[in-house]
């Protein structure tokens, strides 16, 4: 692989990782309910897009893993071998981003049915009141 | 540094020494990768391979394939995943929905906003409802499927309480039960699809397998693969659909619930005992 390229891979994938650790960060840090559920909505698209990384392929002509021809024959196939992108991490992803959207939905759920009773999405705050209501 | 700062900064450093070790060592493949893993070559193979009918998935695109045939069961539990938190949500927000005629007035040009944006609002509705139902029904033809076509109609709905308030959805009897028993049904059909094989492997007394989808050795039993010489992937079209209901009704559900007024709730918490204000 050129040089260029080779940075330039290595410049995406670093981003990545420091995209998930700084996501990572948001969710144990910040005491802010929304902030915390957006910090894990990021880690899970950095997830995902790392995954898709992975099953890029590096080659000239690159196709979709999609055949594009009716009946194909064992060239076809062949042909369609040596440009297609990896199937696998897609498969996955695909799935992931919508189940992980109806997870996050619960939990946008569960923080608004706590701001109705807490008035409050700061988690110092909730801990707080709880304390003062148990005494 | 208090115990949880400390546990907390463990936990970072560890995942990115862990990552970054990962990636180091190669355990996900050289990045990015020239030649194909061995798993993806062979559903790349298969996939419309008719001259192996055994394994092969009937459908070009390979990404559906996997999904709905090669590992159908991963699919299977991801959308029981997605009927737990829609009834999670359902069961956070058990109130009794207000009814249409408890509105102060009765003018509905009132509400939302101006009528540029409304009838704008209801052409690309339209777009959206042809869109997306497009997007399911080819799924085992194109890139697309159940999960991607239900996402792009969930779309709809916000679009619909952001333009012209949630009683333009209930006028059209889109509501909590109505999208229930969408989204039921939807469950209903994959449910259906997944056993359909073994009812009829049972009544034609040939050995069938749970959620199968084209012959296998032992068990002569699929849908067809082509209908009117058109290509349908067996059973991937009717899964397709399914999910494409469920997952577009289980969404347009919670955004319902979501856009109820905040005064329904307030009612609601002051006859509880567990409201601390």
């Amino acid at each position: 692989m050129p040089l260029i390229e080779t940075f330039l891979a290595t410049y995406i994938i670093l981003t990545t990782i420091a995209t998930l650790i700084i996501s990572l960060y948001g969710i144990l840090y910040k005491p802010h309910l929304i902030k915390k559920i957006i910090a894990l909505t990021i880690f899970g698209d950095a997830g995902n897009i790392f995954a898709t990384i992975v099953g890029f392929r590096y080659i000239y002509p690159v196709v979709p893993p999609i055949l594009t021809t009716e009946n194909p024959t064992n060239n076809d196939i062949s042909m369609f071998l040596r440009t297609a992108v990896d199937p696998v991490p897609q498969a996955l992803v695909l799935t992931a981003i919508v189940i992980g959207m109806a997870v996050v939905l619960f939990m946008v759920f569960l923080a608004l049915q706590d701001y109705r009773i807490y008035h409050t999405l700061d988690t110092r705050k909730i801990a707080e009141q709880r304390k003062r209501s148990e005494e | 540094m208090s115990t949880k700062t400390a546990i907390s900064l463990i936990v970072i450093i560890g995942s990115l020494a862990a990552i970054s070790y990962a990636i180091a060592a190669q355990a996900t493949g050289i990045i990015p990768q020239t030649d194909l893993r061995n798993l993806a070559a062979y559903y790349l193979q298969n996939t419309l391979n008719a001259g192996n009918k055994y394994v092969w998935a009937a459908s070009p695109e390979a990404v559906t394939a996997i999904v709905w045939d090669y590992r159908g069961f991963d699919t299977l539990f991801e959308t029981s995943v997605f009927f737990l938190a829609i009834i999670a949500c359902i069961a956070a927000f058990e109130v009794e929905m207000p009814a249409r005629s408890k509105r102060e007035d009765n003018k509905q040009t009132d509400l939302g906003l101006s009528i540029i944006v409304k009838v704008v609002t209801k052409i690309i509705g339209l777009i959206i409802v042809v869109v997306s139902a497009s997007i399911a029904l080819h799924g085992q033809l194109t890139p697309g499927g159940g999960f991607q076509g239900g996402a792009a109609l969930a779309v709809l709905p916000i679009l619909f309480i952001m333009a012209m308030s949630r009683f333009a959805l209930e006028d059209r009897k889109v509501n909590k039960t109505s999208m229930l028993i969408l989204r039921s049904l939807g469950l209903l059909g994959i449910a259906t699809t997944v056993v359909l094989p073994l009812i009829v492997g049972l009544l034609t007394h040939n050995g069938a397998y749970i959620m199968q989808n084209q012959i296998k050795p032992d068990a002569p039993v699929s849908l067809p693969s082509y209908i009117a010489d058109r290509m349908m992937g067996g059973n991937l079209w009717m899964l397709n659909l399914s999910e494409f209901l469920a997952v577009g009704a289980g969404f347009t559900l919670t955004f319902v619930l979501l856009s109820l007024p905040e005064s329904v709730f307030k009612k609601i918490l002051e006859n509880e005992k567990y409201a601390t204000h």
